[in-house]
């Protein structure tokens, strides 16, 4: 099982952000509202591709991410100033796209979305149709194996893979043991390339 | 076993390997794309590995202007209140700061007060002021808690608190809701993150 390393893009940037994100917020109770402003520009593209992983589409997300900004800054007053904010609002984030996929289920949406509907496909080489066609189809499956994740093991890959959080914070923001997030994590991978590589076998 | 099946069971012994020193623009090694070139579903098999592996890298970006879209929808709110705000110092204070103690405050060990609190009496001078209150960590820093008055309408400030003793407090005075000054008469003040400062009192 793998050591646990630095963290992941945003490391030692990370102390001086923390930084910025407190004087913003205590800015922003203070009565300067424009502050928080610098919250929303740092915080919408993490919680964009966090809630994507989550939801159907793009505007879903999108609205998903508002809410979940929006409900922070009603709740900054529990924010305690000595803590960091990073992991504060990722628990926001988190138990809003989980009720959101909840009531998801309960729609019983069948369409499978591709890992970024957006994102023109990357192409090798020339980009002729059979490149265009193999990059969606690789997209649509890393996405279908991602959802036959367990949710507590998709949760884990998701913060600490994609959103390239240290174990530490995973353990922090979903409220599991270290020892716990880092056995997630090895199940998490093992099942996404095992499902992947067993797709079309019988 | 097809040769699918064995370029897969390749491709997760390979894959697996990956994840302990997966960094950003991973490539396939050749010998796994051998393969792929002629087989279409192998090759999105290798493109969905990849793109798990790549992980950060595969970010999904919303559109340019949702940022600014949720900023403007944040400035219809109101703002968020202050209950329990807790004081943050931006830097420390020098050990020198922490030596006399002169500021103009009066105590009077009271009779009918419990003897863990110890009254205060606070003076500010600002003629022209339409309102003043001191805000600071007793209060939770609510700039409603604590107004003080200028009965004679002389410019001259003041409230009389009842605080706990053997606690520092931070405070400063807010006058007319906008505008912040620490105590001029305590020399003990530390930086408040704004630019401005806090003033100490010490019980």
């Amino acid at each position: 099982m793998e050591a646990d390393r630095e963290p992941r893009p945003g490391g030692p940037e990370r102390h001086h952000e923390d930084g910025e994100d407190l004087l913003a917020i205590q800015a922003t109770l203070r009565g300067r509202k424009d502050a928080f402003s610098s919250i929303v520009d740092r915080y919408t593209p993490l919680l964009y591709s966090l809630a994507y992983r989550f939801l159907d589409s793009r505007e879903e997300a999108e609205e998903a991410v508002q809410e979940i900004l929006i409900k922070t800054y009603r709740s900054l007053q529990q924010f305690r100033l000595h803590s960091r904010f990073h992991p504060w609002i990722y628990t926001i984030a988190l138990n809003h796209l989980r009720s959101c996929q909840r009531k998801n289920r309960r729609t019983a949406r069948a369409r499978i979305i591709p890992f970024d509907e957006a994102k023109a496909p990357a192409a090798s080489g020339s980009s002729g149709p059979e490149e265009r066609v193999e990059a969606l189809e690789g997209e649509r499956l890393a996405a279908a194996a991602l959802r036959s994740l367990r949710p507590e093991y998709r949760e884990v890959f998701l913060l600490r893979q994609v959103q390239g959080m240290s174990v530490s914070e995973v353990s922090e923001i979903l409220d599991l043991p270290e020892g716990t997030v880092k056995t997630f994590l090895h199940r998490a991978r093992r099942h996404l390339i095992d499902s992947l590589s067993r797709e079309g076998f019988s | 076993m097809t040769s699918c099946e064995i370029w897969t069971e390749k491709l997760q012994g390979w894959a697996h390997e990956q994840w302990e020193t997966a960094a950003p623009g991973i490539e396939p090694p050749d010998w796994l794309r051998e393969h792929t070139g002629q087989c279409p579903r192998c090759a999105a098999k290798l493109q969905a590995v990849l793109l798990l592996l790549r992980g950060s890298e595969s970010r999904p970006a919303p559109s340019p202007g949702l940022a600014g879209r949720i900023t403007a929808q944040l400035a219809l709110e109101g703002r968020p209140r202050s209950r329990s705000w807790r004081r943050w110092v931006a830097l420390p204070v020098a050990a020198a700061l922490v030596a006399a103690l002169t500021f103009f405050v009066t105590y009077r060990l009271g009779d009918a007060a419990p003897t863990d609190t110890v009254a205060v009496r606070l003076v500010l001078e600002a003629p022209g002021a339409r309102q003043v209150s001191v805000v600071g960590d007793w209060n939770g820093w609510d700039p409603t808690a604590d107004p003080l008055t200028d009965r004679d309408r002389d410019g001259l400030w003041e409230i009389e608190l009842r605080l706990r003793r053997g606690q520092e407090q931070q405070y400063q005075f807010l006058i007319d809701g906008e505008r912040w000054v620490p105590d001029p008469d305590s020399p003990l003040r530390v930086e408040d993150g704004f630019g401005g400062f806090n003033s100490i009192l010490q019980i």
